[in-house]
């Protein structure tokens, strides 16, 4: 009896032991895995724009083959296609599938397209809009010349840089004190969706994100900020953002990254600076660098 | 390319959104009050909108004035 009771715990330790090992090294491999994959197969992440469920474009991360910078551009237009049956079910591809491609040329860090005119169809503004934004996250291109069938669109700029707006929001009473303001919001999916809101408000445009990520009413854009935070004061000095918040910033710290990076891509997509530091009651809780 | 507005009506609508009137329009680009009204009233036409707000605002979606 006592052997077998021995033998028991013996095995039992042992499965234990067997099991923490196993699920770590599962862990383990899974980070080793998205850390190195880019170094030992040919495919790199890209973020690009699709359209979700709800009409919105939001940024998702994508594989596609490593390639030089003009391939990426073809590669990126050919996957935002409506056609392409490789985009995950719940977003859609926009561009037009019979768009081709007339002329492609990268100079100075300025991309040069010139699609053809199927590329321009009823209401594309979501159409052009995601297009581009997705063309200026690839690594190389600062801003887009586009044209189509060798024309600007009438309508829009010639040269596209990333002010660009997307999901354009207008909040919009009078026309006193317009602010265009960019808010970035969070889906379902737990990607990022960027919003262009223009208020008639003329404070301070890191007050108005917070007001906005505090007092959102969209269920089809997640903002994790509790309501009850509040902004006591901000600084800007040497390219670096200081905000200052109360304790009710964290208040759940299974959300704290999501809240502070929707506030630092806000942030960032509304000042030319390169750091923001969080602080609660003046002591310092994290960096975002951009 | 077709724009919605003239190079004229561009400027005075850039001051509108900055909180001028028509007065301090009319001092800033040095043309009488009426010539201000003038401009506003075409684009208004153009756009089939009335008043200067939903002027505005339909503008800045039209990508003819940029914030």
């Amino acid at each position: 009896m006592k052997l077998i009771r021995k033998l028991f715990y013996t095995t039992l330790t042992t499965f234990t032991i067997l099991t923490i090992y196993t699920i770590s090294s599962i862990e383990d491999n899974t980070l080793r895995t998205n850390l190195e994959l880019e170094d030992i197969t040919n495919i790199k992440t890209n973020t690009v724009y699709l359209l979700n469920n709800n009409n919105y474009l939001e940024k998702v991360d994508i594989f596609i083959e490593k390639s030089d910078v003009k391939n990426q551009v073809i590669n990126i237009i050919n996957y935002l296609k409506e056609s392409n049956n490789k985009i995950q079910s719940n977003y859609n591809g926009y561009v037009p599938k019979n768009t081709n491609i007339l002329d492609i040329s990268i100079k100075n860090n300025i991309l040069y397209l010139n699609l053809s005119k199927e590329f321009l169809k009823e209401d594309f503004n979501i159409t052009i809009t995601g297009l581009i934004k997705s063309l200026l996250e690839i690594k190389g291109i600062d801003k887009v010349e586009l044209k189509v069938d060798g024309n600007y669109v009438e309508g829009y700029n010639k040269v596209f840089d990333k002010s660009l707006a997307i999901n354009k929001k207008y909040e919009l009473q009078n026309r006193n004190n317009i602010n265009k303001v960019v808010v970035y919001y969070m889906s379902k999916d737990n990607n990022y969706i960027p919003v262009t809101k223009y208020v008639n408000d003329k404070r301070e445009k890191v007050e108005i994100i917070i007001d906005e990520l505090k007092n959102n009413n969209d269920s089809n854009l997640i903002s994790y900020l509790n309501s009850n935070t509040k902004l006591i004061n901000y600084k800007e000095e040497n390219n670096i953002i200081f905000l200052n918040f109360n304790k009710y910033l964290i208040d759940d710290i299974n959300s704290k990254e999501k809240i502070i990076n929707q506030i630092a891509y806000s942030v960032f997509d509304n000042y030319d600076i390169e750091s923001v530091i969080f602080e609660i009651e003046e002591k310092n809780i994290n960096i975002i660098n951009k | 390319m077709n724009y919605i507005l003239t190079p004229r009506e561009k400027e005075i609508f850039k001051l509108l959104i900055n909180n001028n009137n028509t007065k301090d329009i009319a001092k800033e680009l040095k043309i009488s009050e009426k010539t201000v009204r003038n401009h506003i009233s075409n684009v208004m036409q153009k756009l089939g909108t009335k008043g200067r707000a939903s002027t505005v605002i339909e503008l800045i979606k039209l990508n003819e004035l940029s914030i």
